[in-house]
Order: C-alpha cells, then structure tokens, then sequence
C-alpha cells in the first residue's frame, strides 16, 4: 500500500537513494519540476516506469497538488 | 492523479512506493529546489530580504523602533515566525507607546517564495505596493520584497 508522505521526507527519502516521478504530462514537468525529478506520465507508466526505474530502490511520485 | 500513479506502481512489482500528495505546489511554496522553465527566472523567495526586522506581539512600539535602522516596516511573528500583523510607517510613527499588536495590521496580504518576480512586480505596481510580504504555506515568514530591487532585476534583464 503506498505511503502518502510530506515534504520533510520527500527530502531524506531523496538523500537516501530514493527515486522521484513527477506524474504529469511533459509540458507540466518542462515548465516546473522538484529539482532532481524524472518525468514518466501517468499514461506512460506501464511502458516506461520498468525501463526507467529501479524496482530496488523507493519510488516517490507527485503531481501538482492534491488531485 | 499521483495516488493512482502509486497504486499503479505497485502493480507493476514495485514494492516501496511513497505519494507525496501535497505535490509540487506545496514544494514550491517552501522555496525548495525547482527545475524547468519557470525556474530559470527569479523567484520571490530568491530575491526577499530575510533580515526584514521582526518583534512580538507584546514588544512596545518605542523598543521596535530603537532597532529598525533603515527599515519602514517590522513584522509581528510568533516564536514559529508565524506572521500574525505588520507594522507600517504610519504605524511605526505612532506617538502613544502602545504594543505591537495595538498598533500592527492584522492579516497582512501574503505571496509564496514561488512566484516569479516578473509576476510579483507585477501585482505589487497594480496595487501600488513598495513591498511585498513573503511566507511559506503555513505561514511562516520567509522575507520582504522590494518593489525596488525586482524593478532592478527587470532592468537588468532587458
């Protein structure tokens, strides 16, 4: 079950190795992004999220808000 | 759409996944490390004076003003540096020696560290603002920004 997490911990998280997914379509992520993310669409994810991401390491996801 | 992003991960056989669901907006609001387009230009958290003067809501208007050196302006924080009013010029020259909190302006407008200068300057010369306040989503005083020194960086850009 997905941990929903804030801020604080998106950080240590993050110095820890974790991996960081914005889900929204490209124009979003090419306009503004947390520095140190990767773009793999919500729509793309089957194809893309097991050539692009470590299934070893935490995986973070966001979007804009709470949507 | 990112808790369905989560639960789709884990579908797909990854085992801890996490959902920051307050999202970029909420990152951004605490000035945190952006990328991108809109990150290449100035941001108001980048640009706010952090050593704006700050007092209590008990502290009396005489000992504010004994410590403001340049500033026209002391903001009225919590021990969390919540903002909770401000002290204007008008106020700052009050002849009663009240407290702050007597004498400040409950509520003061506030804009997040995200917003793009260009933005900001913007709706500060719409409202006829020389400065604007600066806090994170919970409001937390992060700094003041000048209406000068973003006319600055506007000027400088050009």
């Amino acid at each position: 079950m997905p941990t929903e997490i804030g801020r604080n911990e998106v950080q240590s998280l993050v110095a820890g190795g974790a991996q960081l997914v914005e889900v929204l379509p490209k124009e979003d992520y090419d306009e503004e992004h947390i520095a140190g993310a990767v773009n793999i669409p919500l729509k793309q994810l089957k194809d893309d999220a097991p050539n692009l991401l470590d299934r070893a390491r935490p995986v973070i996801v966001y979007c804009n808000d709470y949507q | 759409m990112s808790p369905r992003a989560a639960w789709r991960l884990e579908t797909l056989g990854f085992t801890e996944v996490y959902d920051y669901v307050a999202g970029k907006k909420d990152w951004g609001s605490f000035g945190l490390p952006r990328g991108g387009r809109k990150a290449e230009v100035p941001s108001a958290g980048a640009v706010a004076r952090g050593d704006v003067p700050t007092c209590a809501l008990d502290e009396r208007l005489q000992d504010v003003r004994a410590r403001l050196g340049d500033w026209a302006t002391c903001i009225v924080v919590n021990d969390a540096r919540v903002v909770l009013g401000r002290l204007g010029r008008s106020a700052l020259r009050r002849a009663d020696d009240v407290t702050a909190e007597e004498a400040m302006t409950e509520g003061p407008r506030t804009k997040r560290p995200s917003i793009g200068f260009d933005a900001l300057l913007l709706w500060m010369v719409e409202r006829k603002l020389t400065s604007a306040l600066i806090t994170t989503s919970d409001g937390r005083l992060v700094g003041v920004v000048l209406r000068e020194d973003l006319e600055r960086i506007r000027d400088e850009a050009v």
